[in-house]
């Protein structure tokens, strides 16, 4: 399997999402907005009601994006990890090559995220340790995001869209390159 | 940069909190100068945010209006930590968010093996044009454009997630 870049996929998705809610937007006002708004869920609503509706929306985008773009990070990096151990299969005794490669890759899965990242500062991104600590943010905003934003409980940075983008392409770019 | 040690980081979030708060009061009085021409008002309130390592704090924020009364922005204290920055400030307005950040020493790197030399690491910032210690637009783009604010600059903010254009 040939790995490539799984994340700027998600950024275009994301700026289409947000280009689309603001079309949306401005079709509420327009001449046309009959035609422009048949059949979506803005016809029942009021113009106030409605603008409210794409205003929150274009807020909670923003952190939807965290959680997807931290997702395919992830699987990136498990399949990363799983692609490399594949050195194991040529482990002597032969007999051991085969079931230690295939319990090696079950494991992968199972690795808490943190430790996988942890694996990766002391090996791929010796040079660039620094980006794993932010990724340790980026994880920890999506832990708080995906865990219902508890007011009580709050994550160690503020985190935008943008700038957890440039962090987990970066870790990315430079896997590929090794 | 976050301590690794979250205690150590605890001692150090009081004095980055007022740190943080100087430079958006700085960034807060010059809005005010830059827009005193411009035909929008700007109201300054003070809201609570909460953060880990400094608890609840209060911040001002701003409220910029056109002068018949339509919401343009709110530009919103995001925090003293935050990615990549030693602090941050939301633009929102009915069409969208942008983001302004305080950047320290060229802003975030990564270090690159040189083309000529593998075994030689280069240091490439993340958003070109950053040259001093100051409050940048990052646009929310992939191109990585990155503006010292200025009057121009806010402007140009203020349109993008308002749709408003200025005269």
């Amino acid at each position: 399997m040939n790995l490539s870049n799984p994340l700027p996929i998600v950024w275009e998705n994301h700026e289409a999402s947000r280009a689309a809610l603001v079309i949306a937007k401005r079709a509420i006002t327009h001449n046309d907005k009959e035609t422009l708004l048949s059949h979506t869920t803005f016809m029942a609503k009021n113009p106030t009601d409605a603008k409210r509706t794409i205003e929150n929306s274009l807020k909670e985008v923003e952190d939807l994006f965290v959680l997807s773009v931290w997702s395919k990070f992830e699987r990136f990096v498990r399949d990363y990890l799983q692609q490399k151990g594949a050195t194991l299969k040529t482990t002597k005794p032969a007999a051991l090559a085969n079931p230690l490669y295939e319990y090696f890759y079950n494991e992968v899965e199972y690795w808490k995220p943190n430790q996988i990242l942890n694996l990766l500062k002391i090996s791929s991104l010796t040079t660039n340790p620094h980006l794993i600590g932010q990724a340790k943010q980026v994880l920890g905003y999506r832990d708080w995001v995906a865990h219902g934003k508890n007011p009580n409980k709050h994550p160690s940075s503020s985190i935008r869209a943008k700038f957890a983008y440039d962090t987990l392409n970066y870790i990315v770019e430079t896997l590929l390159l090794n | 940069m976050i301590a690794e040690n979250e205690a150590e980081e605890y001692q150090h979030a009081e004095q980055k909190k007022q740190v943080y708060l100087t430079r958006v009061n700085q960034l807060f009085g010059n809005i005010q100068d830059w827009l005193k021409d411009e035909p929008v008002a700007v109201k300054q309130q003070n809201l609570e945010i909460i953060e880990k390592f400094t608890g609840p704090y209060t911040v001002p924020s701003l409220s910029i209006s056109t002068q018949a009364g339509q919401e343009l922005a709110d530009i919103n204290p995001g925090g003293t930590y935050t990615l990549m920055a030693e602090g941050l400030l939301d633009v929102e307005g009915g069409f969208g968010k942008e983001h302004i950040m305080y950047i320290v020493e060229g802003g975030p790197y990564i270090n690159k093996p040189a083309t000529d030399d593998k075994d030689k690491l280069i240091r490439q910032p993340t958003y070109e044009d950053i040259d001093d210690d100051g409050w940048y637009w990052i646009e929310e783009t992939l191109l990585d454009k990155a503006h010292f604010m200025n009057k121009n600059a806010l402007l140009e903010i203020i349109t993008q997630v308002s749709d408003y254009e200025f005269v």
